[in-house]
């Protein structure tokens, strides 16, 4: 081992916060909250310590044992045991316990002291602890495990302070003991036999939490609950952002009008920086708040507990349907970006559940459906009171996102009919207790979602926006035209090619143009509608707000057609990508992009002709 | 043709290879990597200029890692693809016996 850097990697049950150690050990900021399976594969970083000794700490995947039966518990697995190619044995394994749950995780304890290698424990949420009157006898613990043991509190500044102390005081030695119990019943009763004489528990659950959940849980009002909270969301993003959106729409309609106040008018670095940079870039930037909105609402109750409520109350849903409740959780981080929803459903063991989630997750409504949802809900649907109470435009958002779910659980209904082997997997899924969230996590998460919405603004989007506007610009109109010059240019003849396909559903030429940028991320789509009707000759003022533009040009049968679209359309490449990495196949990509691509189709063409007929 | 109307072509045309550039490096990050690797090695042949030598130097690639930024939605959570391979990921998918 060498005397300057060590390796120590921590490992431990699912949610007994090894991630917000971690963080706290490194000045990280990876993510963290309240329910088991956040981390799915192996995480880096290093630190100093006081003694000027650098430390790599591996923040490794929850493990209930080194039984693995999910991806995720197999890369602990296999880094404890120094089996992970091109990774060397940890020096020293910090083993994270949540002192509220030792009955649980003591067990996984002894199984990685048996290991031989030096371990510290770290007894996590020790607050938490004292509040329930929990008494701890913390070395006689370590005299019967034969390990060091600290207590930490990793959601607190300086919380890990005595476990840096131990860390860098030297490495414990491996104190062979003469408990090394080989089955699981032995390891059950030696943790019981712990306990006992060294914890003195008044309860085993919070009586706060046996509170809450008797309403939580309820299979009435628990589902009445879980439907009120999401239905509030939807309306807060639509009421709470519309003032600061306005406020953006000003900073960049004055900001864009003082650049290109510079420059002649008729010039095409001019209609460059207007119509594209401008145009294109302000109709996704105002979508910033409503985006921050909704994920204040998701880090709150990914920080509360209440999760993994949510998923035991809609298990008996999704098992019918065939999805397993360990889905939930993956689902639900598919409302962020389907990227890591996918990535999370690595906490499936069965690879047939874990196809199926991983099929229907793009399904579930990402952040960036959301410029374009809220762009056409504003445009189209009149924003007056339902019932004197809720505001239209968050009933129809709402039940976009439900559009959804439904449509995830009717492909897994689909697939389950399909699939030959019938055989069905309980959820055992582990409920933490609710925590008040912490007001610096949640606005470090808002932050960061922030910078990542910018970057891919002034990355990606502004890069297709500047090649959008290029194609509509070259080649410009001939002597004599009569039409707007877009309509000569390689952007404009593509879109009237692809119009043949789309004109059955309801789409000009200009939304087919704007789908093809599009393709790369979905809310490119409302920059190259921005960027397509500047360049179609629009009054400069009108193109610099798209929602009132677009409201004159289309029917409302064409916008209930495109929402219809991006419910069910694959306008994610990154999406596809993560698909084929995720289950190592063409074939599952094939299948996802045509199963969506069909459906996006079906159902704008349902939706447009029916729309026609009423209207 | 006035001296604005050339300076004018000049940024328009730098602007557009920038972000054909940039949409190349983050859509196909594998690819724009292979691509970069090929270019760089051969400028940075024996027998060519110090200058394309030193440029050919300055495009060879950091090892692409294609992470969820790049392409969708608003997350942050993924990291970057994982350089080794191991048994359990990515799956294999087998129909059970």
């Amino acid at each position: 081992m060498s005397a300057t850097a060590m390796r120590i990697a921590l490992v431990g049950n699912p949610n007994c916060g090894k991630t917000a150690l971690f963080n706290q050990l490194t000045g990280g900021r990876q993510k963290v909250a309240n329910y088991a399976g956040v981390t799915v594969e192996r995480k880096e970083g290093r630190f100093i310590a006081p003694s000027g000794r650098t430390l790599h700490v591996l923040d490794l995947p929850g493990a209930y044992s080194f039984d693995a039966t999910s991806p995720d518990e197999a890369i602990t697995r296999d880094v404890c045991h120094g089996r992970y190619p091109g990774e060397a044995a940890p020096d020293l394994i910090v083993c994270v316990a949540d002192a509220t749950n030792l009955r649980l995780h003591l067990r996984f304890v002894l199984e990685v002291r048996r290991l031989g290698r030096p371990v510290v424990l770290a007894l996590n949420m020790m607050d938490a602890a004292r509040r329930r009157g929990m008494v701890i006898d913390v070395e006689g613990l370590s005299r019967r495990l034969g390990v060091p043991v600290v207590e930490t509190i990793a959601i607190k500044r300086g919380g890990a302070q005595a476990l840096i102390e131990r860390i860098d005081a030297s490495v414990p030695e491996v104190i062979p003991t003469a408990v090394d119990s080989a089955s699981i019943e032995q390891l059950h009763a030696e943790v019981r036999s712990i306990l006992a004489e060294t914890v003195k528990l008044p309860r085993d659950t919070a009586a706060i939490d046996d509170a809450i959940d008797r309403w939580a849980l309820h299979p009435v009002f628990g589902l009445l609950i879980l439907a009120t909270l999401m239905f509030f969301i939807f309306q807060a993003v639509f009421s709470w952002a519309q003032p600061v959106m306005d406020g953006i729409q000003a900073g960049i309609t004055g900001l864009g009008a003082w650049v290109t106040g510079f420059l002649p008018g008729d010039s095409a670095l001019h209609s460059l920086l207007n119509d594209g940079v401008f145009a294109g870039l302000g109709a996704v930037l105002v979508f910033l708040p409503q985006i921050l909105i909704l994920f204040l609402f998701i880090l709150v109750l990914e920080e509360s507990g209440y999760l993994p409520r949510a998923a035991f109350l809609l298990d008996k849903m999704m098992f019918r349907v065939g999805l397993t409740g360990r889905a939930f959780i993956p689902l639900l981080s598919s409302f962020a970006c389907a990227i890591p929803g996918i990535m999370a459903t690595r906490s499936i063991q069965d690879p047939r559940d874990r196809l199926t989630t991983i099929l229907v997750a793009p399904l579930m409504t990402c952040s960036a459906r959301l410029p374009v949802y809220t762009l056409l809900i504003a445009a189209f649907i009149p924003d007056r009171a339902v019932w004197g109470v809720f505001n239209l435009q968050g009933v129809v958002l709402f039940a976009l996102y439900f559009a959804g779910i439904f449509s995830a659980l009717g492909v897994a209904f689909v697939m389950k009919r399909l699939r030959k082997d019938k055989s069905e997997h309980a959820l055992i899924m582990e409920l933490p207790s609710y925590r008040l969230p912490n007001v610096r996590d949640i606005a470090l998460g808002l932050w960061e979602r922030a910078l990542i919405f910018l970057k891919r603004v002034g990355g990606i989007i502004l890069a297709l926006t500047v090649l959008l506007w290029f194609l509509s610009t070259f080649p410009g109109a001939p002597e004599g035209a009569t039409q707007p010059a877009i309509d000569y240019s390689i952007a404009g003849r593509l879109g009237r090619l692809l119009e043949y396909i789309f004109a059955p559903i309801g789409f000009n030429w200009q939304i087919c143009v704007a789908l093809v940028p599009g393709l790369a991320a979905r809310e490119v789509a409302v920059a190259a509608l921005g960027t397509v009707y500047a360049m179609s000759g629009s009054d400069d003022a009108v193109a610099s707000q798209l929602g009132p533009l677009i409201s004159h040009q289309w029917s409302l049968a064409t916008a209930l057609s495109l929402l219809a679209w991006y419910v069910f359309a694959p306008q994610c490449m990154s999406t596809l990508a993560v698909i084929r990495r995720e289950t190592n196949s063409w074939r599952n990509v094939a299948v996802a992009a045509g199963y969506l691509f069909g459906l996006a189709y079906l159902a704008s063409l349902a939706t447009y002709q029916i729309a026609r007929a009423l209207s | 043709m006035s001296t604005f109307d050339i300076a004018q072509g000049a940024i328009i045309a730098l602007v557009v290879v920038i972000a054909a550039y940039v949409a190349f490096r983050k859509l196909l990050p594998k690819t724009s990597t292979r691509v970069m690797a090929r270019i760089s090695s051969s400028l940075n042949h024996e027998g060519r200029p110090a200058a394309l030598r030193s440029l050919g130097r300055h495009m060879q690639p950091a090892a692409a890692t294609g992470s969820c930024g790049d392409g969708c939605g608003s997350c942050g959570s993924c990291g970057p693809t994982p350089v080794v391979k191991t048994e359990a990921q990515p799956l294999h998918f087998k129909p059970r016996s």
